[in-house]
């Protein structure tokens, strides 16, 4: 259940779309979504393998100090989450000094009490991580906690978009690129997984790419994206690259 | 007959003491227990649905992995036996669906067209949360016993215990980890499903059968060869070729 503030967030998270990637990171959503889920700052970094994170969506201000700190000390609640792609919830930095030593007492320098780590993945699409913070110890209530993982959902699909088009693979102003939507869960019916792995192999591109070309293919054809999934797997369509599909 | 069940309920149990081992997958152990619903209860199919942090069931493993079957656990998501068992934490059990096609009319249909004539869900409790439902699905008539039902609850609990030991997570993160890992799980064996499908040319039910087997003989977590085949790697490139490499 989202709650409704996180729907005006979510609401917001569609303004930012028209923003290419490297607008800035501040954002209306961001400053929304640190309020409706009762933290100071939160950030969303794009990246998941050594090379590091490069912060994408959020605040900038402590988000960087943040990632900066796990970065240099490979270590740290988002480096964890990421890694094993669960939330890594930490409520009171102060217990969790075993586990993270360094991270922890870099922590105590920026006033940050309480950690909240989520990975940003869809399956085996992985985009990077989300990472919330606060001044005070406290857990993230049983509504918040909803509704942050409604938010990591909705960041997923808002970083893949917005990868996908500074790659090329679709146009930013194309008709045919999805349609704001991030809050609408249908990612979660089975065929549309299945159905990314179907594009995957018939336009050889990763998953991450196959999932936008999707959802690209079924705003611009006015179709709900479970239809369009169906009609793959059932293999009464199927994506051409060089037309992008063929009914 | 009555040592046989005994023995395979033993089994079930035994299996759910295997969760605490290392190379454990939590979705591989949940189709077991679906299949032991199966062979140990009066239903004829079985299957697990797991509520998300948004409260919605999602289906992540059942008996006979049948597009068919999952659809009903789909349809689901916003009314059926599960979610109302979810909802209140109670056993729903002996609904027929003729006489309760009113209460849930698109499930009702669907189950019906499929063959099934009676219906049964049981709540999945971790203490006082509910963190998901089992269905179970009848295609004859009769009532679930007393005793079907008690093991069949007990059955529940093992898939209950199978999720939330598959790993050691700290307290405070450990229920949503847990259920996210799951999730995710089910999340890349579809993909994976669709890949092979599409690299063999052959249906995702299947491309799940070919897994699952592949998985087994090589002795291999079913996640992780899920992932491998989502992901292309060339730790699958056997699976993914097939055996005699055909033209396409």
């Amino acid at each position: 259940m989202v709650s409704d503030r996180m729907s005006v967030v979510l609401a917001l998270l569609d303004g930012d779309r028209g923003r290419g990637l490297n607008a800035g990171l501040s954002s209306a959503a961001a400053d929304a979504a640190a309020l409706a889920l009762g933290i100071d700052g939160i950030s969303a970094g794009v990246g998941t393998g050594p090379e590091g994170v490069v912060l994408a969506w959020g605040q900038e201000t402590i988000g960087v100090e943040l990632e900066d700190v796990q970065f240099t000390l490979g270590q740290g609640p988002g480096i964890d989450a990421v890694a094993a792609g669960v939330p890594v919830l930490v409520p009171d930095l102060g217990g969790a000094a075993a586990r993270w030593p360094a991270f922890v007492s870099a922590c105590g320098g920026l006033g940050v009490r309480a950690v909240f780590a989520f990975p940003l993945r869809i399956g085996a699409i992985s985009v990077g991580g989300l990472l919330a913070h606060r001044r005070s110890p406290g857990p993230l209530a049983d509504g918040e906690l909803a509704d942050a993982l409604a938010l990591a959902d909705a960041i997923t699909l808002f970083l893949l978009h917005r990868q996908s088009a500074g790659a090329g693979a679709i146009a930013d102003d194309d008709p045919t690129s999805p349609r704001p939507g991030w809050a609408r869960p249908a990612t979660y019916r089975a065929e549309v997984h299945q159905a990314t792995g179907i594009i995957s192999v018939q336009l050889e591109v990763g998953l991450a790419e196959a999932l936008v070309r999707l959802r690209a293919y079924a705003y611009g054809n006015d179709l709900l994206i479970t239809e369009v999934a169906a009609n793959l797997v059932a293999g009464r369509l199927r994506f051409d690259n060089r037309n992008r599909y063929r009914p | 007959m009555r040592l046989t069940r005994e023995r395979q309920l033993a089994e079930a149990f035994v299996e759910a003491a295997d969760t605490l081992v290392d190379d454990f997958d939590v979705i591989d152990f949940l189709h077991t227990v679906t299949g032991h619903c199966v062979q140990l209860l009066d239903v004829d199919a079985a299957g697990l649905m797991l509520a998300d942090q948004r409260g919605q069931l999602r289906a992540t493993a059942a008996s006979t992995e049948n597009a068919r079957l999952l659809e009903l656990f789909e349809l689901q998501t916003d009314a059926g036996p599960c979610v109302d068992c979810f909802r209140t934490g109670t056993p729903v059990v002996n609904v027929d669906l003729q006489a309760n096609e009113h209460r849930w009319r698109r499930f009702a249909e669907a189950a019906r067209a499929t063959g099934f004539i009676a219906v049964h869900a049981l709540p999945l409790r971790l203490r006082t949360t509910v963190i998901g439902a089992l269905n179970l699905f009848c295609a004859r008539p009769g009532v679930l016993s007393q005793t079907d039902a008690r093991t069949g609850q007990a059955l529940a609990d093992v898939a209950t215990i199978g999720i939330l030991a598959q790993r050691s997570a700290h307290q405070a993160e450990l229920l949503s980890a847990q259920l996210q890992h799951a999730l995710t799980s089910r999340v890349i064996i579809e993909q994976a499903k669709g890949v092979l499908a599409e690299r063999r040319q052959i249906t995702v039910d299947q491309a799940f059968m070919l897994l699952r087997d592949h998985a087994r003989a090589h002795n291999l977590p079913l996640s992780e060869l899920a992932r491998d085949v989502a992901e292309g790697s060339s730790t699958a490139s056997e699976l993914l070729r097939g055996p005699d490499p055909t033209p396409r």
